[in-house]
């Protein structure tokens, strides 16, 4: 009812890309379930612990003016070194390497989007190269999924756990 | 011995003196025979037939033609690149304003950039007409080159309003530093009394060379577009704008634009603060829900706060599923049912004994999206219902929570009972879902549905494929004979028995009557059947005046085996007009075996890669329709690209294509992006999908 289908965009056709918008489903729930499951990601917390030894060390050595000097060349160092790193993205995995494939029937959260949020997530593993269902698309229940994935970046063990704090049942095939 | 070998020399050097002599006499005669020959051939032909065959040679062959002279259009981009040159020359030299206009118009479909140059020079032509269509093929074909003169022509005074936006437009394509600069400064000038407003179209060219800019100046500007309050329209592309950046900062301007005047600024406003996801607009949200008069509003509100956060959306949508008005209960329940979550069943399982008719049928249906089982019993009762509508989504929800394992309940109480026959569209609809399941009992329903143009192909296809009786199959390539194109596809797949003979006769039909189309369509299922006595037939439109002709043909040959082919297939493309590239990656698309694609691939993997990106990005679309796991890189470099072009491109064709294998691998792509707009643009593309 309220979900606004969307139009093909025209190419070459000025101001396209906002007519697309424009026309894009409004109610997309696939966002939805986006949300919450980045809620549930974990995410890396690096925190930096000295210990008493290297502390009482420092503190013989280091005079507040130095210790500001030096963090001022850390961070100059490390934005600098942050900023020419380029943005990481997908890219091909060679031909000439290994690959091996899960064969699973998932039970997924039951939200709409649910198949999207998964492989979302799963794909943040850099050793799975496809996540392949199987049809009915759209549906949480029962799934049957293939996943490809490339046994020199990740181990089935870790795989399948992941898949498992992702899934809330899953068999394998 | 001497003497008479001597007198013998003697004789030949003037037998041959005396034909050489002859020859130069004879050859002004002859030079006119020729002449006149090849001139009685041409003056068969009609004037336009005339300067067509004209225009492929002498570049200035359309310098002194009238309108009425002119070529028709598809003629003239049936030369493809080889009119460039005549087209181009007859933007500067032709006297007549129509035939200059048409010219460009030519050109800009034809998209090859050898007519930039005078392209550009014709921007100082005197007609308007004739700068607009100049303007909108430097448009097509964008080139930093061209900033310059456009700029300079938008600077005029003199020049037309239409003009004026015509060059907003391109600016926007030229994806140019300079022309953002110019952009940006002509969305802070209000307009003048009296003057027209252009800043919508400003916006939309400069959101165009989005990826240029530095990310929180375009957020800026996009806050500044939100905070207008002269413009709707702006305001309204500034919201669609805030949903594909997500920027958090964009909040505080969208939160009081979901009381706006315009109810598509109050909705997308909505929409864009649930994508953007902020836990602060949550508040915003909920506070406006008991003033929404609208039920799209109410939809997008319980959209955003679902996404927002759940816990405060269930306890919200509960108090609207008891609202005093039906309407609102009613969407309440709809909405429940597109979250899909179970949280939803006890409130829809309560809305199934609401007093409307309607909340109910909107409740049943949003149970049977919720993929509940135990749904089933409290729905059950309401497949007897009095009513003819609740009883039919009652069935529909059963059979659906419980895997397609009721579907007898469909075919007894909506296809084959007496109820049904008086309510067609019911019966259709029970029909139709059963052919997809596969039951042959509606086969000769389906086939006359679809025979009398009541259903159409996606309403039988998946029923066609699976079922086994040839009555189905020979029934169809009947209709295709007939005339329905759209079967061809489906019946390469089932190869009906007389498939081949059917398919040959129509190809022989339509070339004796020049009935083109239908030549394209039995080639593509001749291609498809793979019989190997059809290839005699295609080879004798070898060369053919038409390029569809030769490419439709050329790809069934070489689908039959025929390597040769290839080196046609790919002049014809080189030399395709842009307009013509999608229709061209269809073809190339139907390609399925594997021998032809290697064949086919290095020399799209070529092209793919050279720097004239209309062609470059069609053959990489063809490879990607090939294999999208391989293909799909091609496109998302460009989409990170620099060139607007190149993105635009990327984009067009990656919304095209909608292979299923293609989302699996661009939710990949999102997964792993960092590059900011490259990641908006997959998120669009995907939400699209969806």
């Amino acid at each position: 009812m309220c979900r606004e289908c969307s139009g093909r965009r025209q190419r070459n056709t000025p101001g396209a890309a906002l007519v697309s918008r424009r026309l894009a489903p409004q109610n997309s729930a696939k966002e939805s379930g986006l949300k919450s499951l980045n809620s549930r990601a974990k995410t890396p917390r690096v925190t930096v612990q000295l210990s008493a030894r290297i502390s009482a060390l420092l503190q013989g050595f280091v005079t507040p003016a130095a210790l500001l000097a030096a963090c001022v060349a850390v961070q100059a160092c490390g934005g600098a070194a942050l900023q020419s790193a380029p943005p990481s993205h997908d890219r091909p995995v060679p031909a000439s390497e290994q690959r091996a494939e899960l064969k699973l029937q998932l039970e997924l959260e039951q939200r709409a989007g649910c198949e999207e949020d998964f492989d979302l997530a799963l794909y943040q593993d850099e050793g799975v190269e496809l996540i392949e269902w199987k049809e009915p698309y759209g549906v949480c229940k029962a799934r049957q999924v293939t996943i490809r994935y490339l046994p020199k970046r990740t181990s089935k063990e870790a795989l399948l756990g992941r898949i498992k704090e992702l899934a809330r049942d899953v068999k394998q095939q | 011995m001497a003497n008479n070998s001597d007198r013998k020399w003697t004789t030949r050097r003037r037998a041959a003196f005396a034909a050489g002599a002859l020859s130069l006499a004879l050859l002004p005669s002859l030079m006119l025979g020729v002449d006149a020959g090849a001139q009685e051939g041409t003056q068969r032909l009609s004037p336009r037939e005339r300067v067509l065959v004209q225009m492929a040679k002498d570049p200035a062959a359309l310098i002194n033609v009238s309108y009425g002279e002119m070529p028709s259009s598809p003629d003239v981009l049936n030369l493809g690149k080889r009119g460039t040159a005549a087209l181009a020359r007859c933007l500067q030299d032709n006297a007549n304003t129509d035939v200059r206009a048409e010219c460009a118009r030519l050109l800009r479909a034809l998209g090859d950039r050898s007519a930039l140059p005078n392209l550009r020079a014709a921007l100082a032509d005197w007609e308007p007409s004739v700068r607009y269509e100049v303007i909108l093929a430097l448009e097509s074909m964008p080139d930093e080159q061209s900033f310059e003169a456009l700029h300079k022509l938008y600077q005029r005074d003199d020049e037309s309003p239409s003009n004026r936006l015509a060059i907003v437009d391109a600016l926007g394509a030229l994806g140019s530093q300079r022309a953002v600069r110019v952009l940006r400064s002509e969305l802070r000038k209000a307009p003048k009394k009296d003057e027209s407003d252009n800043r919508g179209r400003v916006f939309s060219a400069l959101w165009r060379s989005r990826h240029l800019m530095a990310r929180q100046t375009l957020i800026g500007d996009v806050a500044y577009v939100l905070g207008l309050k002269d413009n709707d329209w702006l305001v309204l592309q500034g919201t669609e704008s805030a949903a594909e950046l997500q920027a958090k900062q964009l909040v505080n301007k969208l939160t009081p634009l979901m009381g706006h005047r315009n109810e598509e600024v109050r909705n997308k406003a909505v929409y864009a603060l649930g994508k953007i996801g902020d836990p602060t607009a949550t508040r915003a949200l909920i506070g406006h829900l008991p003033k929404v008069r609208e039920a799209r509003m109410l939809n997008n509100i319980a959209f955003a706060l679902e996404r927002l956060d759940p816990k405060a959306f269930f306890p919200a949508i509960e108090k609207l599923a008891a609202h005093k008005q039906a309407v609102i209960r009613l969407n309440a329940a709809f909405v429940l049912g597109d979250v899909k979550r179970p949280e939803g069943l006890p409130m829809l399982e309560k809305s199934l004994g609401d007093p409307s008719d309607f909340v109910r049928t909107s409740a049943i249906v949003a149970l049977g999206k919720l993929a509940e089982p135990k749904a089933i019993a409290s729905l059950e009762k309401f497949t007897d219902d009095a009513n003819p509508t609740i009883r039919e989504e009652a069935i529909y929800a059963v059979n659906k929570l419980s895997g397609d394992k009721r579907k007898e309940l469909i075919y007894k109480q909506l296809y084959a009972s007496k109820d049904a026959e008086r309510r067609p569209q019911m019966r259709e609809r029970a029909a139709v879902t059963l052919g997809k399941l596969g039951d042959t009992r509606v086969r000769n329903y389906l086939l006359g549905c679809f025979e009398r143009y009541q259903c159409d192909l996606r309403d039988i296809r998946d029923f066609a494929a699976q079922d086994q009786d040839p009555r189905t199959a020979g029934r169809l390539l009947l209709s295709w004979a007939r005339g329905r194109s759209v079967l061809t596809g489906l019946l390469g797949d089932l190869k009906p028995a007389g498939a081949v003979a059917v398919a040959n006769s129509a190809f022989d039909e339509a070339m004796a009557h020049q009935a083109y189309g239908n030549a394209q369509r039995s080639s593509l299922l001749i291609a498809d059947l793979g019989d190997q006595s059809s290839k005699q037939r295609l080879d004798t439109v070898k060369g053919h005046k038409q390029t569809w002709i030769r490419l439709y043909t050329g790809i069934a040959r070489l689908r039959l085996g025929e390597s040769v082919a290839v080196p046609e297939l790919m002049r014809d493309f080189d030399n395709l007009p842009v307009d013509w590239l999608d229709s061209a990656i269809f073809l190339f698309g139907t390609v399925k075996e594997t021998a032809a694609r290697k064949l086919l691939q290095p020399e799209l993997e070529k092209r793919s890669k050279a720097p004239d990106l209309e062609p470059a990005m069609a053959s990489a679309a063809i490879l990607l329709s090939w294999d999208p796991e391989q293909g799909f890189f091609r496109m998302l470099d460009g989409l990170s690209s620099k060139s607007t072009e190149e993105r635009e491109l990327a984009y067009h064709y990656l919304a095209s294509d909608d292979s299923k294998k293609l989302t699996f691998v661009m939710r990949r792509a999102l997964s792993r992006e960092q590059r900011p707009f490259t990641r908006d643009q997959l998120r669009v593309i995907l939400d699209d999908r969806s």
